[in-house]
């Protein structure tokens, strides 16, 4: 195997060679997983094929499972999505400037208009996000209002679900990240990364996905030299997938290693949230500045549901949450540098909150919610999608006028050179929103 | 001392044997199920150690020892009737957690009531480990993560102990429609899912549709969105008073003709609700839709990730015809061919990794106080499954791929060296010595293969086999060293635990 093709393998970097590497097998592998459908088992794939030799180049690990669809060009840029769980109040965060009907509906927990940041004629940012003004006043911050999935019932876990998995009824296997990966095309261990216990639901599906808690805690603390080779002998020729599981492991300690003597502080003057978001943060712009092939990146941050006690606009949960969010996405900005020109980040969140706060100084699950679009790629400086106000109200709730699959799309699209991503969501048909450079 | 296993036959003659050939007769009777195959797993397909990999949190040399001289149908019988089976040593440890036994006139009175859910967590890991009703601790945790309540939490502090006690423990052998009445007025389900604040006018659908979603039939029913709200509606007035008890509110309840699916009530009276929702929940246990989803679900749990139709669909007649009996259901998917072939085709998630570790490796209660075993409790939480700590209402997921991390892979090969070097200290536990406990060994691959079975119940594969002796510079001809061994041993043993032997269950 001639993984290099015809360009000098000094010319290229690491990943570069892995991608080459895996370019090579990919069209093997399409025609062996025919007979993988059929029964034809890992075990003797590999005993017939001879195929364990592109397993590991280098410190990097080829994902091995991906390339069936036809491999599109990796640029190099990353796609970071934040999932805000719990509901964010995207009313609370994106306020409608000196509207009576907000004001009203809103109580004391509405937050009043002469406490916003101005944003345009409409809108004023709650001012607990004033760590993300700059980035709006740069370019590289835009929100979607009254954005969500018009089939939500207002139930966390099963929204959660359907936005994650792309589909109105969840029941599709995987999830649409990565669904985008098999259009990305092959990477490198790092190419997609969970922060957490398990893998995202957006990123289930037939990639190997790092999911993890920091890249810290990729390490084995048995210093024995050959402890790794011999794991990897114990999951030699098992026919399961945990096989791939430990071999994904093995090698993710071996690429965390160079990145994790890389100086492990955020860049100066990035001051990160003291939390879990603030961490996994930290740690997906780590990978970023090592150059360590990161494609898609899924971070949480829960806790939004605030049904009772939201409190007021300088002061409360919502405050505080709203000012550790703001804190920390201006934290990853200023860490990343330069890095931002190739990063985007988005958020989104099950569903938004009522409009009318509830008796117990909270508000309820809503439908319309909010989106932030940031980095270098994000047309940024606006409010992106259509604005249904607050007149016409869907049970009481903010109504969709932007579906988060046409945010999704483009952000994806554009942000990992897709080409035609009609599969990402594959029961609708996404409208580029012109939210993207 | 620690019995060897390697002297035992793998069939004890004169025993009384399941006969995986006994297939019973397919409801329906088209599908053919001679046709499944097994899989050529690792594992070894000694159907004694396959039964007790599925029907316990994990074999040990004791009970392999115990199934083969008793054999597995007698064995199975006891663990289907966990009152017969003397545990008295796990009762006294369970007295130290003092609050999950309080009465609950006590649990109101705590200052920090937090504390009965967390005595909760812990107990129920300790008797995952160490209780001798091991099938039945498996079904509590199978009903606990269907009826999922997360604990703690700050709603269902001293409620989520009092329905472990009273709802989902008496009922986890017994009828499911016994155990769905019971969740439905269960204070933890009502307050988890909102039903205590659901209102005639204006119901919360939460519980209604998980009952629907998650509990009985699944959409597969195809059940509308009218349905949920009549499900909802059905079940208003379903609260509880303030101090932790069920309380129907009757002035709560919606009034009024409901249906949903098949099912309808005139539902005339408010005064009438409780037994209206009671003829909807028993129509629910007993729709064939919730044979069929509870039948896949049992299946995913003891046979494999993706199980053959047709033994769903004929547990889902075993579960019909019984009545919703739990035990007989059990019983056929234990008896089916099915269950018999699917050798090495399930995988432990994090804590069950951490409970059959903590179980080979003979690791006992502490002396006193239960201070330790919080420390492994809470290794389970870092592993990402604390007990009975999902917040999805979904639960736990069941099958391998919803447990693909790097970084739980990682942290449990790193807790297996600590666990194998004696964490937490504080728990009593054999030398490792013991684990090759028996007559001399001649060779290093002898030494090997003991210690394989006394932790996995069986040997390894050769070039596995080859791996470990590498590990440790041995050679399997090697004559048996006993500096070199000492040396080794918690290297050996942390790597075993490590290995798919007992990634695979």
């Amino acid at each position: 195997m001639n993984p290099q093709g015809g360009v000098p393998a000094c010319l290229m970097s690491t990943e570069s060679r892995v991608l080459a590497a895996a370019e090579t097998v990919s069209a093997e592998l399409g025609a062996q997983k025919k007979l993988w459908d059929r029964g034809f088992t890992r075990r003797r794939l590999l005993a017939g094929a001879g195929m364990v030799a592109v397993a590991s180049i280098g410190s990097q690990l080829v994902t091995t499972k991906h390339a069936y669809a036809a491999a599109g060009t990796s640029n190099g840029k990353t796609l970071v999505t934040v999932f805000l769980r719990g509901g964010m109040d995207g009313l609370a965060t994106v306020v409608p400037r000196n509207n009576p009907t907000y004001i009203e509906a809103r109580g004391t927990i509405g937050i009043p208009t002469s406490t916003l940041l101005n944003l345009d004629s409409t809108f004023g940012m709650h001012p607990s996000c004033a760590p993300l003004y700059p980035l709006w006043q740069s370019g590289k911050l835009g929100m979607v209002h009254a954005v969500g999935s018009p089939s939500s019932d207002r139930d966390h876990f099963a929204s959660q679900a359907r936005m994650e998995k792309g589909e109105d009824t969840a029941t599709i296997p995987s999830g649409w990240l990565d669904r985008a990966l098999l259009l990305a095309g092959p990477g490198t261990t790092f190419r997609a990364v969970s922060e957490g216990n398990t893998v995202a639901a957006s990123l289930q599906g037939d990639n190997d996905t790092v999911a993890m808690q920091g890249i810290g805690a990729l390490v084995f603390t048995n210093p024995a030299p050959n402890l790794a080779s011999s794991l990897s002998a114990l999951y030699t020729g098992l026919d399961n997938p945990i096989e791939g599981l430990m071999e994904t492991a093995i090698a993710a300690v071996a690429a965390a290693t160079p990145i994790r003597a890389t100086p492990p502080g955020p860049a100066t003057g990035a001051v990160y949230s003291v939390d879990s978001f603030g961490t996994a943060m930290a740690d997906i712009a780590r990978l970023i500045k090592a150059d360590a092939g990161l494609r898609v990146a899924t971070v949480d941050f829960g806790g939004w549901d605030l049904h009772t006690n939201a409190g007021v606009w300088d002061d409360g949960d919502q405050k505080n949450f709203l000012a550790d969010f703001s804190k920390t996405m201006a934290a990853f900005a200023t860490d990343i540098g330069s890095h931002m020109a190739d990063v985007t980040v988005v958020t989104m969140s099950e569903f938004g909150r009522r409009l009318e706060m509830n008796g117990s100084g909270g508000t309820d699950h809503g439908f319309g919610g909010l989106m932030f679009l940031m980095g270098g790629m994000v047309r940024g400086g606006r409010m992106h999608g259509d604005w249904p106000g607050l007149e016409t109200l869907d049970h009481g709730d903010l109504t969709i006028a932007n579906d988060y699959r046409d945010i999704l799309s483009e952000v994806a699209q554009k942000t990992l050179n897709l080409g035609n991503v009609s599969t990402l969501f594959p029961r609708y048909t996404a409208v580029p929103k012109g939210v993207m450079v | 001392m620690r019995t060897t296993l390697d002297t035992y036959p793998a069939s004890h003659p004169g025993s009384p044997r399941f006969d995986p050939t006994r297939v019973r007769p397919v409801p329906g009777g088209t599908q053919s199920r001679s046709s499944f195959v097994g899989s050529d797993s690792i594992l070894s397909d000694d159907q004694d150690l396959h039964l007790l990999r599925r029907a316990t949190f994990g074999p040990t040399p004791t009970l392999l020892a115990d199934i083969r001289q008793r054999g597995a149908a007698t064995w199975l019988d006891e663990q289907l009737q966990p009152a017969q089976i003397d545990d008295a040593a796990m009762d006294s440890l369970l007295r130290r957690y003092t609050l999950i036994s309080a009465p609950l006139s006590q649990l109101l009175s705590l200052t920090e009531p937090r504390l009965a859910s967390t005595q909760l967590v812990a107990a129920t890991f300790a008797r995952q480990v160490w209780s001798k009703r091991q099938l039945f601790e498996v079904m509590v945790d199978f009903w606990s993560n269907h009826f999922n309540v997360f604990t703690p939490h700050v709603a269902t502090y001293i409620t989520k102990p009092i329905e472990d006690r009273s709802v989902i423990r008496p009922n986890a052998l017994g009828r499911f429609e016994d155990l769905l009445l019971a969740s439905a007025k269960s204070p933890a389900m009502l307050a988890w899912l909102n039903n205590e604040d659901s209102q005639k006018d204006e119901p919360n659908e939460n519980y209604g549709r998980e009952l629907l979603q998650l509990y009985t039939v699944s959409p597969a029913a195809g059940y509308s969105e009218a349905d949920v709200l009549n499900s909802a509606r059905i079940l208003t007035g379903r609260s509880t008073d303030d101090l932790g008890s069920f309380l129907y509110k009757k002035d709560s309840h919606h009034v009024g003709t409901v249906k949903v699916m098949t099912w309808s009530s005139a539902n005339a009276s408010a005064t009438g609700g409780m037994a209206v929702g009671d003829s909807y929940l028993r129509y629910l246990a007993r729709h064939e839709q919730t044979a069929h989803a509870l039948s896949r679900k049992l299946a995913i749990r003891f046979v494999s990730d993706d199980p053959p139709p047709a033994l769903v669909e004929m547990l889902a007649g075993v579960y019909l015809d019984g009545g919703t009996a739990i035990v007989p259901w059990l019983r056929a998917l234990f008896e089916s061919p099915e269950f018999a072939a699917a050798v090495g085709r399930k995988t432990r998630r994090p804590t069950e990794d951490i409970i059959v570790t903590a179980r080979v490796l003979g690791l006992q209660p502490p002396t006193t106080g239960v201070k330790p075993i919080g420390t492994l409790v809470a290794d389970c939480g870092r592993m990402g499954q604390p007990p009975l700590g999902e917040f999805e209402v979904t639960g736990y997921s069941d099958v391998a791929s919803g447990w693909y991390s790097v970084s739980a892979t990682l942290g449990l090969c790193n807790l297996h060296r600590s666990i194998a070097r004696g964490y937490p200290k504080t728990l009593p536990r054999p030398e490792l010595s013991t684990l090759l406990a028996g007559p001399a060994m001649a060779t290093h691959g002898a030494m090997v293969d003991r210690l394989s079975v006394a932790l996995t119940g069986q040997t390894l594969r050769t070039d596995h086999r080859n791996a470990l002796l590498a590990y440790a510079g041995m050679t399997a001809s090697q004559t048996y060293n006993q500096a070199s061994v000492n040396l080794w041993l918690a290297d050996l043993t942390e790597m075993v635990l490590d290995s798919p032997y007992l990634k695979l269950r």
